[in-house]
């Protein structure tokens, strides 16, 4: 009998299929994701990578200009992330329905048990990530993790998010729902073909 | 020196800042009541709402100085802060920012962008002061809106302090009936917003006040997050210790790797070692930065590390 193939997922394939119920465009750009095709990055996105090399930079240890534009939202993080790992690449296999599956993330930030995920949000809102798949996902990678927590800044003030185990849904629903999906769209192959491991 | 180890941790003395939201005449103003010592920050008489044997000491003030002055004036005296409603006290905020910050008023004399800003920094800066000295329980109105197909409950409170008003809080939850019985939820959901924590999660059924019964609901949750901080903190010390040791050794064999030849034999410590909690990824985190530093790599082909040619 031959076995499935092992098929990778990530947090920000499982995001942009989020996106298909809830934005116009959001079958296309679900579609380009999962053809694997390179998008430009948006403002919103080279914003979020510049403000995470300048709290990356405090937390190695340089110091940040008293005039810097940021100096409370990054002093305010730094200070709660200090000792933790940076851009933690994971991966774990699991098995959902017989079929094999590589879980695969890069955490922002991890210490002590706890997991934080680093956004740049112009317009944040509250409970803004909370059916995001990325916090089982990132729960289901680090077994022996307590929490995940969004640390959030709109450049000025800092939110939190923060998600205890005990009250996140297992990342097998999101995937056995995101399959199905696939499956009734037609698009099964395609994510096969594009996503297989090895 | 300030240093203390787990075991020696007292949470018999935190205080717990809380939101409570619901829909007008659920009782949330009564509920509040039944928190330790109270004094009732009254902005939007909600005591008139209140039956007379649950009623407690309130401060009925009508500027944001006023309730300054009664909230200095209730240390030592109250343990535990009501502010009913977080909606009105905001206005109240508002006014106050205008009189006394001439970047909080448009040249119309409406409510500046900066204005908001000055209110957001004040809530924090009052949330933390407050919580020195008391729990406190911020109490919002809540409202119904469409979104899509879906109720949501929202707090009825200026748009931008909604976000902030979570900040300090260490739990929330959405105050409602159902089938004639009430339940605060402290899990969130795509209904309504709530925050979980200590071990306080989903829904707890608020038992109905018979004459007679004491007010004392709240007075129990915050003495159950207390044992349950205590708990949390005693079972997870000698995990913390052993996850302390883990790193520390780790870092200590990671100091080791020079060469290629090196890092497997620096793996298998690294496995070896006992782990707790994160330390076997934060270990391999910290393996594959000084990989980074020494400019070694995996080869693939060879199934070796190697030097980055």
């Amino acid at each position: 009998m031959s076995r499935s193939p092992k098929i990778r997922i990530t947090q920000s394939l499982l995001s942009s299929w989020q996106w298909v119920f809830k934005l116009d465009d959001g079958y296309e750009d679900f579609l380009r994701t999962l053809n694997r095709e390179k998008k430009p990055p948006t403002e919103a996105m080279l914003d979020g990578i510049r403000f995470e090399n300048v709290l990356n930079s405090v937390l190695n240890g340089e110091q940040i200009p008293p005039d810097h534009e940021w100096l409370f939202p990054i002093t305010e993080m730094a200070e709660e992330l200090k000792g933790s790992q940076q851009q933690v690449t994971l991966f774990r296999d699991i098995e959902v329905d017989g079929q094999p599956i590589l879980l695969h993330g890069v955490l922002d930030y991890l210490r002590e048990g706890h997991i934080w995920d680093c956004k740049f949000s112009k317009r944040y809102h509250l409970n803004k990530y909370l059916d995001s798949p990325q916090t089982p996902m990132y729960l289901a990678l680090v077994p022996e993790a307590l929490d995940f927590t969004y640390i959030i800044t709109d450049g000025k003030y800092v939110y939190r998010e923060r998600y205890p185990r005990e009250i996140v849904p297992d990342i097998n629903n999101t995937i056995n729902q995101f399959y199905r999906f696939l499956k009734q769209h037609d698009l099964w192959e395609t994510y096969v073909e594009h996503w297989r491991v090895g | 020196m300030a240093i203390t180890k787990p075991a020696e941790m007292n949470f018999s003395g935190k205080n717990i800042i809380m939101i409570i939201s619901g829909l007008p005449g659920t009782g949330k103003t009564t509920l509040a009541l039944s928190a330790p010592d109270v004094l009732l920050i009254d902005t939007d008489e909600g005591m008139a709402r209140v039956n007379p044997s649950h009623r407690k000491d309130a401060s009925i003030c009508k500027t944001y100085e006023e309730v300054l002055a009664d909230v200095k004036a209730a240390e030592g005296v109250y343990k535990t802060i009501v502010v009913d409603t977080t909606g009105a006290l905001i206005e109240y905020m508002k006014d106050w920012a205008m009189r006394t910050d001439p970047k909080a008023s448009k040249k119309d004399g409406g409510f500046s962008l900066q204005g908001y800003g000055i209110i957001k920094s004040e809530f924090i800066r009052l949330s933390a002061e407050l919580r020195k000295k008391f729990n406190v329980i911020y109490l919002f109105h809540e409202n119904m809106t469409k979104v899509n197909e879906d109720i949501f409950y929202d707090l009825v409170v200026e748009g931008s302090a909604k976000v902030c008003c979570w900040q300090p809080a260490d739990i929330g939850a959405h105050l409602f009936i159902q089938n004639g019985k009430r339940y605060l939820g402290f899990t969130p959901t795509e209904q309504y917003s709530a925050k979980s924590a200590y071990g306080i999660k989903g829904l707890v059924e608020v038992p109905e006040l018979k004459d007679g019964d004491p007010n004392d609901f709240l007075t129990k949750l915050f003495g159950k997050i207390r044992q349950n901080l205590a708990a949390e903190s005693e079972s997870l010390a000698p995990q913390k210790k052993q996850y302390q040791d883990a790193l520390s050794d780790s870092a200590k064999i990671v100091d080791t790797v020079e060469e290629p030849a090196d890092v497997q034999e620096a793996l298998r410590a690294i496995e070896a070692l006992p782990h707790a909690l994160t330390s076997l990824k934060e270990a391999k985190a910290l393996l594959k930065k000084r990989l980074d530093e020494k400019g070694i790599v995996y080869d693939k082909a060879t199934k070796a590390y190697v030097k980055k040619s």
